[in-house]
């Protein structure tokens, strides 16, 4: 498989088909062979700018950076294992739940969103 | 035949008369309308062009979407990389935020011609409208009611007939395309530029594949959406052909140009009388708040389907945050625009000529994946398809590349 | 040092693009620049001009309702006063250019007025005399754009 066509800036769904992130960047491992393996994806603006480079680059990933609540919390990593099937979309074998919230989406939601009526209602 | 198959008629039905109602925006319904007093209908061929370009593109991101349940935009970062589709993120939401803007001070607009209160202070009103309707209702009944009622604009087609208009007069300009005495060549070719924006406005296909997402499309469903294509937007197109033919036989005789909305209703009411006034006006008023929808889903789509957070008006707003506060902002932005007073008008002339310089931005990478057999398997461009994709796009790259400096040789078409 | 580069060429160029165009804006209009603007002020007037008495036409026969018309009004009145505000903007360089000027300025004011009276007409009759005024108007304005084109 070649990571840079099939895998890098894909979009993640989790099991139930709702969107995690996009694939923004991997982590490469190597195992006992010498051979490289991708050990995670890494979602999120931090990963994403980091990837892209240079000064726009810079700038998305310490605007991400500055937004999370912990300075040096990283981007979100998910594991290679819970990856399930790589179609024209990454689909996990888990619920996105189980993952870390995406900070951005939670600090909106909990101080913006939900203050306002009917956030939570489905229309 | 079963209950289904006569629903299932009657749901491509709906979808057919709500393409038609939704093809026509504030871009369409002031460029029609000026470049008609202007030229005549000696820009007739441009509007048959861009309606043919934008079903040939609109049909291959319905194809892409039916197959693959992915929104174009989604697939753009992944064949075009990151910082390009970066940067085609930017030039598409810088040109549908500010079309937002047009349609939010078109609605505006249309509510002073009803009223006559001035259309700044229905500016704030009707983004709160937009807001709470894009926020809480549902928005598929929205979309019909809109659609349908836009159709309302086909009083111009019936004013058209009853002015008794000059067919041999109109079918010389239609055949003679050009320049009338007193236009120059220049602002021939800026008006064609503008119009062709008009028909092949980008926020159509992202709206068009993201609504196909939603509403869960499969294989089964290219058909809905192939109806929808090639019998919608033509007959949308003829309601815009219908705004240029009346002002064009009401005004271009006249030698007065079109700059104002009231303008372009007024063949109406000098063939209908008051009745067909207000359905003009209702049309309008449905068209641009239809198309303000659009555009502002349309803003919030792209940014969500570039990062990959969830998005989409059928989740609950608490789980599509960053989906719902681009939304709010995009419409914020537009509003702000509208509040430096600029006139919406003058707005949508310019959002128009950066549309052209955007549409390559949004039309290559449609092509690109639409020949792409990791995502499409055997449905795949056609050669059809991709003859005239190809071709389209070098029209597209033309009207892109000559957009700016038409517009500063011309001083905006003021020659 | 390549960025800072790259930075310094940008602004030069963005400094030289505002040097342009500021002399552009403030160089003082020729005679067939000023002839262009007229031109342009003429145009508008005329529009405004024949859009009122083609309002004005609408609402002797029925046509319109009054929010529409009032709204109208407005817009063609908007045109007169864009073409005002374009040739008092623009000093004429040269007798001929002045002389154009007071051929002009007249017949806009006098549409201007004419729309006033078209717009806060409040009978038939007097409505009627605005808008042949105003049809006055634009086919002298129309005569005198045909001149110098």
């Amino acid at each position: 498989m070649l990571i840079g066509l099939h895998l890098l800036d894909r979009q993640i769904l989790d099991r139930d088909g709702e969107p995690v992130g996009k694939v923004d960047d991997v982590e490469l491992d190597v195992d006992d062979d010498g051979t490289p393996y991708v050990a995670a994806l890494l979602v999120g603006q931090q990963a994403l700018g980091e990837r892209i480079g240079g000064r726009l680059g810079a700038w998305i990933a310490g605007t991400a950076r500055r937004l999370s609540p912990d300075y040096d919390r990283g981007p979100i990593r998910i594991p290679y294992d819970l990856v399930a099937e790589v179609d024209s979309a990454v689909n996990l074998s888990v619920h996105r739940e189980v993952l870390p919230d995406p900070a951005l989406e939670t600090w909106l939601r909990d101080h913006i969103i939900d203050r306002i009526p009917g956030a939570s209602d489905a229309s | 035949m079963k209950g289904g198959g006569v629903r299932r008629i009657l749901s491509i039905a709906l979808g057919i008369l709500t393409a038609i109602g939704g093809f026509v925006d504030i871009g369409d319904i002031v460029a029609n309308g000026e470049a008609g007093a202007r030229f005549g209908i000696a820009h007739a061929w441009v509007l048959l062009l861009g309606v043919v370009g934008i079903c040939v593109y609109a049909e291959m991101s319905g194809r892409v979407t039916a197959v693959s349940g992915r929104p174009v935009f989604d697939l753009v970062r992944e064949r075009l990389g990151p910082r390009v589709a970066l940067a085609n993120l930017t030039g598409s939401l810088l040109v549908t935020v500010l079309t937002l803007g047009a349609e939010i001070g078109g609605v505006g607009l249309a509510l002073q011609l009803a009223t006559s209160v001035d259309y700044l202070l229905w500016v704030p009103v009707v983004a709160f409208v937009l807001w709470v309707a894009l926020w809480r209702a549902k928005f598929s009944t929205l979309e019909n009611v809109f659609g349908l009622t836009g159709l309302a604009l086909i009083v111009f087609i019936i004013a058209f007939f009853r002015l008794g208009p000059d067919t041999g007069e109109l079918w010389h300009q239609a055949s003679h395309p050009g320049p009338p005495s007193g236009e120059d060549w220049g602002t021939y070719w800026f008006m064609a530029v503008a119009l062709f924006a008009s028909a092949l406005t980008p926020y159509e296909v992202f709206f068009f594949s993201s609504g196909g997402v939603e509403e869960r499309w499969t294989r089964k469903d290219l058909l809905t959406s192939r109806v929808n294509v090639f019998v919608g937007f033509p007959l949308g197109g003829l309601l815009a052909f219908a705004i240029m033919l009346t002002s064009a036989t009401v005004f271009h005789p006249l030698d007065i140009s079109v700059d104002a909305l009231s303008q372009v209703a007024m063949p109406v009411a000098l063939a209908m009388g008051k009745l067909g006034l207000a359905a003009a006006i209702l049309g309008f008023f449905a068209a641009t708040f239809g198309a303000a929808m659009e555009t502002g889903l349309s803003s919030a789509y792209t940014v969500a389907q570039y990062f990959g957070w969830a998005w989409g008006k059928l989740r609950r707003p608490r789980e599509a945050a960053r989906f719902h506060i681009v939304l709010l902002v995009s419409i914020l932005v537009g509003v702000a625009v509208l509040m430096t007073t600029i006139d919406p008008i003058q707005l949508t002339e310019y959002t128009l000529v950066f549309s052209a310089v955007a549409l390559p931005l949004t039309y290559l990478p449609i092509l690109v994946v639409a020949n792409d057999r990791g995502y499409l398997g055997n449905r795949v461009n056609g050669r059809l398809a991709n003859t005239l994709g190809t071709l389209y796009l070098i029209i597209v790259l033309a009207a892109a590349i000559a957009a700016i400096p038409l517009m500063l040789v011309t001083r905006m078409g003021g020659g | 040092m390549k960025s800072s580069w790259r930075l310094a060429i940008a602004l030069l160029a963005l400094g030289l693009l505002w040097a342009g165009l500021a002399f552009n804006l403030s160089k003082p209009t020729d005679a067939a620049g000023y002839l262009r603007t007229a031109l342009q002020a003429a145009e508008s007037a005329h529009d405004g001009a024949a859009t009122g008495a083609l309002i004005g036409h609408q609402q002797l026969d029925q046509q319109v309702f009054t929010t529409f018309a009032v709204s109208a009004y407005e817009d063609a009145g908007k045109a007169l006063a864009g073409a005002q505000k374009k040739l008092a903007g623009t000093p004429p360089p040269d007798p001929a250019s002045a002389g154009l000027r007071d051929r002009l300025a007249p017949l806009v004011q006098a549409a201007v007025h004419d729309l006033g009276e078209a717009a806060t007409a409040d009978g038939d009759a007097t409505l009627r005399a605005a808008v042949g005024a105003l049809q006055r108007d634009a086919d002298q304005l129309g005569a005198l754009i045909e001149q110098h084109q």
